[in-house]
């Protein structure tokens, strides 16, 4: 993993730096738009880190080159502005995440990898989450070296629920994304697609499971 | 007691009081004028006003008798006051019936009959013992048959006036008539050009809502006389406005300033070794950062009017709360939702409401750390209610701690003190309501309640 970041602040930088490469890969970091835009065209990154306010302008100008890039990088935008207004126009114009400062350390990574992951599914149809993979192209699930057998339903909560992993996936959200609109979903039928597969994740030690979020929806969390 | 101060009621009584004084300078001046007449035209008026008065009060009896009967005590004392005196003298006749009072001169008939019947009114002269008396024949306008001969009357001045006054009651009604109405116009009219003006632009004021919206008073349609008093309201409420805005920026600049540096401290904190200093420094930062960030949401609220939209709060609260879940966990909570319908609509800001479930749920998993549940709920009454198992706030603290800046004197807690007055100031904005109770089996519900 190649990260770049783009923070103007010195310190701030070298501890972003530090965090990413501890935690997810290799960084590069840069104080200008300008400086950043020429590193973007040389190399290839995974993930770019913006900061908004930049000596040379509003970080937000690098999506329209970054969103031209291939493969395109998962972009996450760092910022002290978090006017709600504000944050949906950067999700608008191609931004993946947007973390606030200040933040927790623990967030950063965790947004950060939730980006990648996310990015990975779209860019090469493959992505991990503990030891749990999962691949698209071929629909199949993996855990560790072991193919995991799980059925079209089930595999299409599984794929909703790893495209957000660690986040909550609202029950309404992912009975869209398992069935058609023509299908007729009975109020329990996704809960016990849901006990199902959560059942053969653990059978397989899967360090991953699935936690009920009551009155919302469906996480999937890292044992602890 | 309260003096009510009004504008239409003085001027009423101003104009009243004019117009009373008008009327008395009118008498006098009158009475002058009359004063200074002949005393022929003076005994002529009193003439007048007694043969009228006979006129109208002669009538027939039950038993078809002419007869004069006079009704009404100023009536009656005019006719006693001439019969007081000896020279008076009446002929009253319908043609048929004759009545005679007095001592009617033996002159009088021949003067009778050469008057032709065409003349209504005449005035003639008799001498008695010496002495020359005015005496008039009058037919009735109204009935022609009906003749009064009259003489021998001799008034002082002030006796004529009140019999001439009596004659000309009419007028007087007709002069109060005159005086209610322009009282009454006085006080409409004053009402319509003086308090409805003011009432309009009372109302524009009260509208003015606290916000630095650049609200102003409008001077359309003001009077000349109140335009001085909307202007200085407008300069009042520019100067306000200023002010706001320089606060506001003010907070805003700082709030973004201090945050670069605040995310750089919590991050070198993680390389402080002793776990008891880092604890209690990482602590500190997360209350720093959120004090931050409360101010900066604050000086947003505030600095502009909420637009409202119809807001599903079943769906928003759900979408809200998702995103604390894994905090939540994080902190071995969980955050769970109930709603018994599937939509409850209501009209508010969006993000408004966004800032306010925030920092109740914040709240909610700083104060009730360690307990394992923290439930959202959207009641059917358009109640948002976050309960948690937490010690909750003790009653008399309730009101208090929304308030900006007060917070429970926990000291353990880490409230920023900012978050509960927020969501006080939300919900207003919403004309809804905050009310901290107790949540079931212990622990605090903040529950905001939408109009």
């Amino acid at each position: 993993m190649r990260i770049l970041i783009v923070e103007d602040d010195r310190e701030l930088a070298s501890s972003l730096k530090l965090m990413m490469e501890e935690s997810i890969g290799v960084a590069d970091t840069f104080e200008t738009i300008a400086d950043a835009e020429a590193a973007l065209l040389a190399f290839k990154f995974d993930l770019v880190i913006i900061d908004r306010n930049l000596p040379d302008g509003d970080g937000l100008s690098l999506l329209p080159t970054l969103r031209q890039l291939r493969p395109r990088p998962a972009t996450l935008v760092l910022t002290a502005l978090d006017d709600p207004v504000d944050i949906v126009s950067a999700l608008d114009k191609g931004a993946d995440e947007y973390v606030g400062k200040p933040f927790e350390p623990i967030e950063l990574v965790a947004r950060a990898r939730a980006v990648l992951r996310r990015y990975n599914l779209d860019e090469t149809g493959r992505t991990q989450f503990g030891n749990l993979s999962f691949d698209l192209t071929n629909r199949s699930a993996m855990i560790g070296e072991n193919a995991l057998g799980v059925p079209r339903r089930e595999l299409a909560v599984l794929e909703a629920l790893i495209r957000r992993a660690g986040r909550v996936v609202q029950r309404d959200n992912l009975e869209a994304s398992v069935y058609n609109i023509d299908d007729e979903v009975e109020s329990n039928v996704l809960d016990s697609h849901v006990s199902r597969l959560r059942k053969r994740l653990r059978e397989a030690n899967c360090d991953a499971t699935i936690r009920t979020i009551r009155g919302i929806g469906y996480m999937l969390v890292l044992e602890q | 007691m309260m003096r009510v101060r009004s504008i239409a009621f003085p001027v009423a009584s101003v104009l009243i009081l004019g117009m009373a004084l008008m009327m008395v300078v009118s008498t006098v001046l009158t009475i002058a004028v009359f004063l200074l007449t002949d005393p022929q035209i003076k005994q002529k008026i009193a003439l007048e006003s007694v043969s009228k008065l006979l006129q109208r009060e002669a009538d027939y009896g039950s038993d078809g008798r002419l007869k004069v009967e006079v009704d009404g005590l100023i009536a009656k004392n005019i006719l006693r006051l001439s019969e007081d005196q000896p020279s008076f003298w009446y002929l009253l006749s319908d043609g048929s019936q004759t009545i005679e009072y007095g001592n009617v001169p033996a002159s009088v008939q021949p003067v009778l009959n050469s008057v032709p019947a065409q003349i209504i009114s005449s005035e003639f002269y008799y001498i008695r013992e010496g002495q020359r008396y005015l005496g008039l024949r009058k037919l009735d306008e109204n009935n022609p048959g009906r003749l009064v001969v009259i003489g021998g009357v001799s008034f002082s001045n002030v006796q004529t006036i009140l019999v001439a006054l009596r004659d000309t009651q009419g007028l007087y009604h007709l002069l109060a008539a005159v005086l209610a109405a322009t009282a009454t116009i006085a006080v409409v009219a004053v009402k319509r050009t003086i308090a409805i003006p003011v009432a309009k632009v009372v109302n524009s004021a009260e509208q003015i809502d606290g916000l630095p919206n650049g609200r102003r008073i409008s001077d359309r349609d003001t009077p000349i006389e109140l335009k001085p008093m909307v202007a200085a309201f407008n300069t009042a409420l520019s100067r306000i406005d200023d002010a706001f805005a320089a606060q506001r920026n003010f907070l805003a600049s700082t709030s973004h300033e201090l945050r670069t540096p605040l995310t750089k401290l919590r991050i070198k904190l993680d390389l402080v070794q002793d776990p008891g200093v880092r604890e209690v420094l990482v602590r500190d930062t997360t209350r720093l950062a959120s004090i931050v960030t409360t101010s900066l949401q604050l000086a947003r609220l505030s600095g502009q009017s909420l637009t409202f939209t119809a807001i599903d709060l079943v769906a928003a609260a759900r979408a809200i709360i998702s995103e604390h879940v894994p905090a939540a966990m994080n902190q071995g909570m969980e955050i769970e939702f109930r709603a018994p319908e599937d939509r409850i609509v209501i009209s508010g800001s969006e993000p408004a409401i966004r800032v306010a479930l925030d920092n109740l749920i914040v709240n909610a998993m700083r104060h009730a750390q360690g307990t394992e549940t923290l439930v959202v709920e959207v009641l059917h009454t358009r109640v948002l209610r976050v309960s948690d198992h937490g010690p909750g706030i003790p009653i008399a603290e309730r009101e208090n701690v929304l308030k900006p800046f007060v917070r429970g004197n926990k000291t353990t807690c880490e409230g920023t003190g900012m978050g509960l007055a927020l969501v006080a100031q939300i919900m207003t904005a919403h004309n809804g309501s905050v009310e901290l109770g107790d949540a079931a089996g212990g622990g605090l519900a903040a529950s905001l309640t939408f109009p």
